[in-house]
């Protein structure tokens, strides 16, 4: 694949991982911190 | 005959010859267990509350509808199977899509699914409506076996441990089983009366278990640290058998629920029993102990309670008091020792929640032991005075 | 050279012009960045994990075989009950369908590989320690754990330490799947043909996107609540402990809101290959294209709100289950449709029923049954009776094993000629699919019955008016498991060795999709230049 498609992929796949780590550790936080 | 029939024949005397002697088998070994399961059950245990009635009804109708909506699918499936075929000439036709053909049987589904949410909504609050209850008792969750409280009602402060039977546990074990009550069998029955609403409050000790009664239609997690409750009204006398039902370690399988449900004449018979028995095997405030009987009493009772802060050798530490060679446990005036305990000092607290006997028994202990040996002796009935 | 296992005897020359330079021995498969080794390596990981879950099955229906206990202790007992859960969720089905995805999406959406192909090889070979760890808590002191593959605290506090094993191996399974879902999402966004718009993209890719949207959202969930899990039993936390003010109830919370979803993520992508399947053999274009995605988009975020149904006993309050029996039951609304979308499909198509079509319709049949017992869960006051009893074991077999097995076997016959390059016997594979469904059903029927009559699950011993319904069960799965030794005997491994016809670029008349314009076996390497496609993007031109 071109470098531009590359750079395209990697943008998206960050994205992606941010919204997975947010997702997981905002329910830990609220668990933390609220305790349920 | 051409072979063809012949080999179905024959296959089906097999098949026949093979069931009746596995089931004729199986069949020899179990009966039925009224209130419990039956050999070769297909349906819910039958009903013996209301509840468990209209929990059966629901499932009846949910049946009957998934067997309509099956029949109908499948035959229509069916159907298109040994029509459609390019084996039988058909030619495929060219629609792939339909606007009204999908908002159609999008809308279908959800109305049969709104019925059906909204027949179940009664039984769902009625199941939870644990309110005025004639009598209450508390299931405990052990690893592994169950302790009833009789909270309030008829009955209020029985409490026992039922456990399953230890031949049933080591048939188990050995792999013979044998008993149409086999792994169901404890040793203290729940006992509850007939057309009584009973409410279960459920707690665990250790792990969650789950307390079940399918004739009942009960079933509710015993989670440690919380209180749940369920609750029931049983038409019927008889014995009902349930298991646990939340995996809870090793012996998950082997603590039985046994709840026998009698008449109210023959329950309150019962339940008077059990109090009875209950206040024998507690301590009589006015029996006369002999010294050595009540001084060695004394000692559980200190090592169980006392020990923590005053230490095992009656020396305290600190702010605490000693009590060896105190001037307070030597005295012959009793009450004023007892009233310390009754009451409590600074920041040790009261202690008057233990039995007179108790009491009794620690102060004496305290009296005759270590360098202590005044050799006085502090009977129940001065602890029963000095309370009033 | 085939593009599945290297065979020695075929001339290299047979290579494409393009690229001649990637290894071969064991180097090809431990440094695989390629989308079709990598998904070998998936489908044959999946496949061997199926037979270790499997043996742990066998091994439990020889204890429930007959009342009274024969070979195993309780503790044993358990551990193979939760050991076979996790083994077959996270070692045979979710692999299994990743080897799929990895296969046949960028095949499918004319694609070079995979967005991120080092990346895909490091998900992978994730998989081979948390396996092995897996596997080898077995023999660790205590045992495997033994507290059910939902793993609810606070037994899991009083476990050895296989249970922090089995931790540690989740997390990196889980690792393992995001990275995976990302690649995924990515490559279907980013990487399609020009021409082939969402809309346009075949079903497996659809159902693969919305999945791996799922997992992204909730294995991080799953992360917490073992986490979690890890500190209560090691780093005096109390998340869960009573004794320390936690509470047992959150947990359950928190894994069943990844432990829903993760049976959708199941599922879908079974229903992505049967939406291939049944319009092939049809001869007619999937009915409804738009509904299916739409349904498959309602039922992935209806998922997010329905955990508690897991629950109904746990003592939550009245609005709760009412509101978790309501949207529960909604779902079986789009899957209805799915499930109607196929049938018209096949009505007034031109079918012929080859193997994989056999599978697909079993599916079908099957698997509704399955939703159906599942329906009937749903009902709180119903459900008060069944929870944690044989009636739930058998509703999820039903949609699981009938399910999801069915679909993924569906798979294997429908593109396997692709994988391998050669067709298998389609009198063998018949054989498989009958075998397979008499013995499923002889396993499984009978323990509605058992639940129905209250029989509890995870129980090594059991009262003894349950014991013929065990023994049928018993002998059937026997049956299903030397079926799949069958399946593996005389159809995988011929495959593999490239033994049979050899299979034509398109073996199936009515099969469209893009991975049927490759050869079969495909080359090594596919699509290096986005191919030109027809209005339809299902057809390359020029």
């Amino acid at each position: 694949m071109n470098p531009e498609q590359a750079q395209r992929n990697k943008r998206l796949g960050w994205i992606l991982f941010s919204v997975a780590l947010v997702f997981g550790l905002g329910f830990v936080a609220k668990i933390a911190l609220f305790a349920h | 005959m051409d072979t063809k029939s012949t080999l179905w024949r024959r296959a089906g005397q097999f098949g026949l010859a093979a069931a009746t002697s596995l089931t004729a088998t199986a069949a020899l070994a179990v009966n039925d267990l009224p209130g419990g399961p039956a050999v070769r059950q297909l349906d819910f245990t039958p009903a013996v509350t209301k509840i468990a009635e209209n929990q059966a009804w629901l499932h009846y109708v949910m049946l009957v509808i998934c067997s309509v909506i099956c029949v109908a699918v499948f035959g229509v499936m069916f159907y298109s199977i040994i029509k459609h075929r390019k084996s039988r000439g058909h030619k495929p036709a060219n629609f792939h899509e339909s606007v009204a053909v999908e908002i159609a049987w999008t809308i279908v589904p959800f109305i049969i699914v709104i019925g059906m949410g909204a027949m179940a909504t009664k039984t769902v609050v009625a199941m939870k409506d644990t309110t005025n209850a004639d009598l209450t008792i508390k299931a405990t969750g052990y690893q592994w076996k169950w302790g009833y409280d009789y909270l309030n009602g008829e009955g209020a402060g029985i409490k026992f441990l039922s456990t399953l039977d230890t031949a049933q546990r080591n048939l188990s074990d050995t792999g013979t089983p044998a008993g149409d009550n086999y792994l169901l069998k404890v040793d203290n029955p729940l006992v509850v009366p007939v057309d009584r609403k009973v409410r279960i409050i459920t707690t665990a000790n250790d792990v969650i278990h789950a307390f079940m009664v399918p004739a009942f239609g009960i079933k509710q997690d015993a989670i440690p640290g919380f209180v749940r409750d369920t609750w029931f009204r049983a038409e019927k006398t008889g014995d009902f058998y349930g298991q646990c039902a939340e995996l809870c370690g090793k012996e998950h399988a082997y603590m039985p629920i046994h709840v026998k449900v009698l008449s109210q004449a023959d329950y309150a018979v019962w339940a008077e029993g059990e109090l009875k028995k209950a206040a024998a095997l507690a301590d009589d405030p006015k029996k006369e102990w002999q010294l050595d009987a009540l001084v060695a009493r004394g000692e559980k009772v200190y090592a169980a309670n006392c020990a923590a802060c005053h230490q095992a050798t009656g020396k305290g530490a600190g702010p605490i008091m000693p009590l060896d060679g105190s001037a307070l446990v030597q005295n012959t005036d009793h009450n004023a020792q007892i009233q310390v305990l009754l009451n409590g000092r600074n920041a040790m607290p009261a202690w008057k929640q233990l039995s007179d006997t108790e009491l009794a028994a620690v102060i004496t202990y305290t009296k005759n032991s270590w360098s202590n040996k005044t050799g006085q002796i502090v009977q129940p009935a001065e602890v029963v005075a000095a309370r009033k | 050279m085939s593009a599945v296992l290297d065979h020695h005897g075929h001339a290299h020359g047979h290579d494409h012009a393009h690229d001649d330079h990637h290894p071969h021995g064991w180097r090809r498969w431990v440094f695989a960045t390629n989308h079709k080794d990598i998904g070998t390596l998936y489908l044959l990981f999946a496949f061997t994990m199926l037979i270790v879950g499997g043996i742990l099955a066998l091994m439990i229906r020889l204890e429930l075989f007959q009342p009274g206990l024969q070979y195993f202790n309780p503790e044993v007992f358990n551990s193979f009950t939760t050991m076979h859960g996790l083994i077959m969720v996270f070692g045979a089905i979710m692999p299994a369908f990743v080897g799929f995805a990895n296969w046949m999406i960028p095949l499918q959406i004319g694609a070079s590989d995979m967005a991120f192909a080092r990346m895909n090889n490091f998900s992978f070979w994730l998989m081979i320690p948390a396996a092995i760890m897996l596997v080898a808590s077995f023999f660790m002191p205590g045992g495997a754990p033994a507290a059910g593959w939902t793993l609810y605290a606070p037994l899991t506090l009083q476990m050895g330490p296989s249970m922090d094993a089995g931790i540690f191996a989740m997390h990196i399974l889980g690792a393992s799947s995001i990275m995976g879902s990302i690649n995924i999402v990515v490559t279907i966004l980013n990487m399609r043909s020009p021409g082939m718009t969402l809309m346009k993209m075949p079903m497996f890719a659809w159902t693969w996107l919305i999945t791996a949207y799922l997992l992204i959202a909730v294995m991080p969930v799953l992360a917490g609540a073992i986490t979690m899990t890890l500190t209560d039993r090691h780093f005096g936390t109390s998340f869960f402990n009573p004794a320390g003010g936690g509470d047992p109830v959150m947990y359950q919370h928190v894994f069943w809101f990844f432990g829903h979803p993760e049976v959708y993520i199941m599922i879908l992508p079974a229903f992505g290959i049967v939406s291939h399947i049944v319009p092939a053999f049809a001869r007619k274009r999937l009915f409804g294209y738009s509904s299916m995605v739409y349904a498959t988009a309602s039922i992935a975020i209806l998922s997010f709100i329905v955990w508690a149904h897991h629950m109904y006993t746990t003592g939550m309050p009245v609005t709760g289950q009412l509101f978790f029996m309501y949207a529960t039951m909604l779902i079986s609304v789009p899957t209805g449709v799915k499930v109607f979308n196929w049938l018209a499909t096949m009505w007034r198509g031109s079918m012929t029923f080859e193997t994989p079509m056999l599978w697909a319709v079993g599916f079908i049949f099957v698997f509704t049954i399955g939703g159906f017992t599942g329906l009937i869960c749903s009902m709180a006051p119903i459900d008060i009776n069944l929870q944690d009893t044989y009636y739930v074991v058998a509703h999820f077999h039903y949609v699981l094993v009938a399910g999801s097995l069915f679909a993924l076997f569906a798979g294997v016959y429908y593109w396997g000629p692709k994988w391998s390059g050669v067709m298998y016997s389609e009198a063998r594979g018949k054989f498989h699919f009958w075998g397979s469904l008499i013995t499923f059903n002889v396993t499984f029927f009978p323990m509605h019955f058992l639940g129905l009559a209250g029989m509890p699950r995870r129980y090594a011993d059991y009262p003894m008016q349950f014991a013929d319904f065990n023994a049928l069960a018993s002998v059937g799965a026997l049956g299903f498991g030397l079926m799949q030794v069958y399946f593996f005997l005389f159809v995988v491994v011929p495959m593999l060795r490239g033994k049979g016809e050899p299979a034509p670029q398109k073996p199936w008349e009515g099969a469209e999709g893009l991975e049927w314009e490759v050869p079969s076996p495909a080359p090594f390497h596919t699509f290096e230049e986005p191919p030109k496609l027809n209005a339809a993007a299902n057809k390359i031109i020029g």
